[in-house]
């Protein structure tokens, strides 16, 4: 997508001013975007991201600059403006570039390069999809669907000789159903997607996934207020692993880590989590939405093992947070655009399965919450605060499942949380999700079994 | 972007078969600094830009964007748009029709200050907020978040009419992160500053500001579960209302996504509540001379003592519903045509102080899932949330580790005091008095 020469050039041109690695990362991005909304074609949409990020870093300094444009003028122009607080006598210097392979193992059948899935067989799925919603329920109101593909290419080079090019396929489906009766409203939602093409779709039923967003947001409908107050929770799988990437996953990131605003940047080889506990992030699962094959730096992605038996084994280390921290990169170097310097990011993460099935985790609880599934969340890296809110969730009541709940938050901090999980279920499944920190919005799936905590602040009505 | 290379893709467009065309162009440069441990660990530069075309054909609209533009991608470009506009829907009262002769130039205006600041100002200031913040407490650990940013912006709208409007603005901010530890426990408060000029940027009150309540919430704990009223900062309130802002979406509403729409004229709010989006008052940042169909913008009343009065709206939606068009049309280059507001003012009420702060509340001064925690459609909310408990106008203890829910629908009406002096928020975008909601569920001990 850009001439070796010049980045060549820019990268020789930066370390000429001084600084100890000089990085170029090119992107281009198709994107194309259909819905049906009120049973029609809504809207299609496609377009063309295209841009150039430099990165020069001076000792553990990180000078970030971007453009669209391609020619060799306007990248000296922002290498010059980047170096010109730091320019010094060069103390590096920059490696002949050497182009490196790179292995694909997601395999893409029909991705927006292919081209070979017409735009009327994407349209008549949605509308599939809009009709199952709708069938059994004169009480759904309007369904909103949608897919989502993307095509990424980049290309990254470096003052360390390093050429390498990587191509992202990206599809996600969107199922939004909303049921009025009266005055009550409530909606149901799901969004499965895959590092792949057309064929991700083809593996999910367009009447199931229409009936399952009409069905929660039926239930929502007739759910009653959800009690307030301390009490154990069950948190099933899939999107229920929200609860540990938000409030243990972000603190595991060097980006926190190395400005010691994690909780856990000084707990290495500890105890920070109970025994039934073992955590992982895999950038490495075939066709998973967060897998790579490279990260955003170009280093081949890893399985790295987070939590071991409750004890802490790895950091997600990126470059820099390698040179602040001196833990090993973990290919974890990840951002959602040039727009954006890498920072250390999740890929696919989750508590690995245990041995109990969800009923005999409900059995263990006479008064609790069941989440069957968790909607978004936020947390704060210094302090380990967390919020999630379920988007299904049921009172359990001497060890069954009730009556239907709305609005059930969970708070609490991290580090708290890890330490009150005290089963783990066999049911391991994850989920797609997108996940917004200092690099941008990416694609990173959570995922977990059937877990309970055994005491959490549960907010709804007092 | 040159007026002359848009001109001349509409040209393609209109060539290639589309009877109407429009134009966005957004750009942006910035600069933005971040320090950490008493050096600069961050310097970025930038400038983008990226075009949105909608086409019209057969009244089917297409729309594709890019943001290289060589002559290639601006072929690729014109083409999307026209494929896409193949599969679309018919629609007959979405149209491209806005004729004016004379250009709405903003780059003039008091939003652009023409004068740039040197970026060694920048690193300076990023700098001095991290020493002097670090100096007030030796409990304080560097602030994760540290920076000094300038930003200019640059919207212009062209479609084939001839009708042209370009806007240019710049602004600057500051913000630190106060991250304190004491006897075990942490707390940490964020607080920015946001100007159209460097020297009016205040780092003095981020420093105060993220300290005062990063110390005042340390010792926080629960209340008691029960029913409290609550106080919003006003940057809280501002996010509240923002949670919600779909139900003055007249997109919305034919969506069947807005449940207020057979709501206009009646009674949604406490009679004491009037609300208005103002996109030209000066003071804030989300002034706009034209919307996103290159009409003139005004004030648009949202709310009248409790009465809902309007929708926003633009030329498609106002056809639809039968309804005036309020010209609040939106438009990204990778958006499609939409509504939206801009800088939004609630009406202060005539009160005296003592009968706003009578008896307890809670000052909500930080929250955590607003946005995930509610729900537009049914109206539900439930957030973690931490501030202070007010007794008689004094705070009396500060209060962490709690939930808040509710149902917006609800609380709204049950406004028992609105205040009589008007604050911004930080971001300049939300103009109001404090507001006191009646009687909300906290979850706590």
């Amino acid at each position: 997508m850009l001439n070796p020469q010049i980045a060549n050039d820019v990268i020789a041109y930066g370390i000429s001013l001084g600084a100890d690695f000089a990085e170029v990362f090119v992107e281009k991005h198709n994107s194309t975007n259909i819905s049906v909304l009120s049973s029609k074609v809504h809207e299609i949409k496609s377009g063309i991201d295209f841009g150039i990020g430099i990165r020069l870093i001076y000792g553990t300094k990180v000078l970030y600059g971007y453009t669209n444009r391609t020619d060799k003028d306007e990248l000296l122009r922002i290498t010059r403006a980047l170096a010109a607080q730091d320019k010094r006598d060069p103390v590096a210097t920059s490696a002949a570039l050497s182009f490196m392979k790179n292995v694909d193992h997601h395999k893409v059948l029909h991705g927006l390069a292919q081209d070979d899935i017409s735009m009327d067989q994407k349209i008549q799925y949605l509308l599939r999809i809009d009709a199952a919603a709708r069938k059994d329920s004169d009480k759904i109101s309007q369904v909103t669907c949608g897919v989502l593909q993307r095509l990424q290419d980049i290309e990254i080079f470096n003052s360390e000789g390093l050429h390498i090019t990587d191509t992202r396929n990206y599809t996600r489906l969107m199922a939004n159903a909303v049921a009025t009766d009266g005055n009550e409203q409530s909606t149901g939602y799901e969004a499965p997607g895959a590092l792949s093409g057309w064929e991700m779709v083809d593996t999910i039923n367009p009447t199931e996934l229409g009936e399952v967003v009409s069905k929660q947001a039926l239930i929502k409908l007739t759910a009653g207020d959800c009690p307030a107050g301390k009490m154990p929770v069950v948190i099933d799988n899939g999107f229920g692993g929200v609860i540990f990437h938000e409030a243990c996953g972000h603190l595991l990131e060097t980006t926190s880590v190395q400005k010691k605003a994690s909780v856990f940047w000084d707990k290495m080889q500890e105890d920070i989590a109970h025994s039934a506990v073992s955590a992982v992030d895999d950038g490495t699962m075939e066709n998973l939405w967060g897998s790579i094959n490279i990260d955003d730096e170009g280093m081949p992605t890893q399985k790295t093992q987070l939590i071991k038996d409750g004890k802490l084994t790895s950091f997600l280390v990126d470059k820099v947070g390698s040179m602040k921290t001196g833990f090993e990169r973990t290919g974890s170097g990840r951002r959602q655009s040039y727009k954006y310097a890498p920072a250390s990011r999740m890929r696919n993460t989750y508590i690995e399965a245990g041995e109990h099935s969800l009923d005999d985790i409900l059995a263990t609880i006479d008064n609790g919450i069941y989440c069957k599934k968790m909607g978004g969340g936020s947390v704060k890296p210094g302090t380990g605060e967390f919020n999630f809110s379920a988007q299904e969730s049921y009172l359990i009541k001497n060890g069954k499942i009730d009556r239907p709940l709305k609005g059930a938050t969970l708070i609490g901090t991290g580090p708290e949380v890890l330490r009150k999980i005290s089963m783990v279920g066999n049911n391991l499944e994850l989920a797609a999700g997108m996940c917004g920190s200092v690099s941008g919005a990416i694609p990173t799936s959570v995922g977990q079994a059937a877990l309970k905590v055994d005491e959490i602040l549960v907010g709804g009505k007092a | 972007m040159e007026m002359q290379t848009l001109e001349k893709i509409i040209d393609v467009a209109l060539k290639n078969g589309a009877d109407q065309a429009d134009i966005v162009v957004d750009s942006g440069e910035s600069i933005t600094v971040k320090s950490e441990q008493g050096e600069i660990s961050s310097y970025e530069v930038s400038g983008t830009q990226v075009l949105g075309l909608r086409v019209i054909k057969d009244n089917k609209i297409g729309s594709s964007y890019c943001e290289a533009t060589d002559d290639d991608t601006i072929a690729t470009l014109v083409k999307q748009a026209l494929e896409n506009a193949k599969y679309s829907k018919e629609e007959e009262l979405e149209k491209i029709d806005v004729q004016r002769s004379e250009l709405i130039d903003g780059t003039k205006s008091f939003k652009y200050d023409t004068e740039r600041t040197q970026p060694e100002k920048l690193i300076e200031m990023a700098l001095m907020i991290e020493k002097d913040l670090m100096a007030k407490d030796t409990c304080l650990k560097t602030p994760p978040y540290n920076g000094v940013g300038e930003y200019i912006d640059q919207s212009l709208y062209l479609n084939h009419l001839g009708t042209k409007c370009i806007e240019k603005s710049k602004a600057y901010a500051c913000y630190t992160a106060a991250l304190l530890e004491k006897d075990g426990k942490q707390s940490m408060h964020v607080h920015q500053s946001l100007t159209r000029k460097f020297q009016e940027l205040n780092p003095s009150d981020c420093i105060d500001v993220s300290y005062e309540h990063a110390l005042g919430l340390i010792n926080g704990a629960p209340v008691k579960t029960g029913h409290y009223d609550i106080v919003f900062s006003t940057d809280k309130l501002a996010q509240f209302f923002n949670v919600f802002a779909s139900l003055f979406s007249a997109k919305a509403a034919i969506n069947d996504m807005n449940p207020w729409k057979n709501k206009l004229s009646s009674i949604v709010a406490s009679p004491s509540l009037t609300m208005t989006d103002a996109p030209l008052l000066e003071k804030g940042f989300a002034y706009s001379m034209f919307d996103g169909e290159g009409n003139m913008m005004s004030e648009t009343p949202l709310i009248k003592d409790g009465v809902l009065t309007g929708f926003y709206q633009n030329s498609y939606t106002s056809k639809k519903l039968g309804q005036e068009n309020t010209f609040n049309a939106t438009r990204s280059p990778k958006s499609s045509l939409g509504v939206g507001g801009t800088n939004k003012v609630i009406s202060p009420v005539e009160a005296d102080d003592s009968s706003f702060n009578k008896g307890t509340y809670f000052e909500i001064i930080a929250e955590q899932g607003m946005y995930s925690g509610s729900d537009a459609i049914s109206g539900d909310f439930s957030f973690a949330a931490s501030g202070y408990l007010v007794e008689n106008g004094e705070r009396v203890r500060p209060i962490k580790g709690v939930t808040v829910s509710g149902n917006f629908y609800t609380v709204i009406k049950e406004i028992s005091n609105i205040g009589r002096l008007v604050h911004s928020n930080t971001s300049a975008t939300f103009f109001s008095p404090k507001i006191r909601f009646a009687s909300l569920s906290v979850a706590g001990d």
